[in-house]
């Protein structure tokens, strides 16, 4: 009975212990998981402030792209203003211009604060943005 | 022979539970502020950013730079105020040609650490981020 009961006494030894290092581990897994998740979320929200932002600079036009009080949207001209905000936002990106309607594809990177061996240190956020203006009032 | 009686063995053990449960708690609440502290990090890094980008729209609208200075103030404080950001006071800086040009409103937010300090983070923490708009390019600025 004795034997029985000291078994049952080393069966309990350190349960604490090596429970807690599980869940530690398991929540330093989680943390990283949380933190990398909410950059890269961030960085999507970011990529499409940008696009939206890049999209309306192209789709405004210049005076030289109102003809007969309509918007005629130079591709060239709308293509550089987007690039323009693109670019002083640290984003790079392509610009479609069709008719009056002008789509933004911005691609931004963001480096996790922790990275984690064997996974990638960076992410990569793209976002697209339409803007149409046809409409110019006098 | 007591069934009940606790070998020496196991009252040797007496005790290790009561030493390594406040340490393991203690890991785990540490940990715990530690996620606390990094998504606090990293959501005020967007709503700054949001909200600067929202100063960008209220400031390229504007014919002037004081009164764009005056509406990103207002449009920033009142985007960090809604989302809850703990930044009260911000300071927004806004720069660049109204007059058809991009126009830059940087955010500079100081968010407090100081209930996580115990993971190891500082007691505050600086966020600056910025934002571009470009301005109407016929209306121009004056």
């Amino acid at each position: 009975m004795n034997e029985a009961r000291q078994h049952r006494g080393r069966g309990d030894d350190g349960s604490v212990m090596p429970m807690a290092v599980v869940m530690i581990t398991f929540l330093l897994i989680a943390m990283v998981s949380l933190v990398s998740a909410s950059q890269a979320w961030g960085e999507r929200r970011d990529a499409q402030a940008v696009a939206s932002a890049a999209a309306r600079a192209a789709a405004q036009p210049g005076p030289d792209e109102i003809v007969g009080g309509r918007v005629q949207l130079d591709p060239g001209a709308a293509s550089a203003r987007a690039q323009t905000v693109l670019g002083a936002s640290g984003h790079s990106g392509s610009v479609s211009v069709t008719g009056t309607t002008v789509t933004v594809t911005a691609t931004g990177t963001v480096s996790y604060a922790f990275a984690a061996p064997g996974f990638p240190t960076t992410m990569t956020a793209t976002a697209n943005a339409a803007a149409n203006n046809d409409v110019f009032g006098g | 022979m007591n069934a009940y009686d606790p070998s020496p063995r196991c009252r040797g053990d007496r005790g290790s539970a009561e030493i390594e449960l406040p340490i393991a708690v203690m890991g785990l609440i540490l940990v715990l502020l530690l996620i606390v502290g990094g998504l606090r990090i990293s959501n005020m890094n967007g709503d700054v950013q949001s909200a600067a980008h929202a100063g960008a729209r209220a400031a390229a609208a504007e014919r002037d730079m004081g009164s764009a200075q005056v509406a990103a103030q207002r449009v920033v404080s009142a985007a960090l105020a809604e989302s809850g950001a703990g930044c009260p006071s911000p300071d927004v800086f806004v720069s660049g040609d109204l007059s058809g040009g991009l126009v830059t409103v940087r955010v500079t937010c100081t968010v407090s650490l100081a209930d996580v300090a115990m993971a190891g983070f500082p007691g505050s923490r600086t966020v600056s981020v910025s934002a571009v708009e470009l301005t109407d390019q016929l209306r121009g600025g004056s």
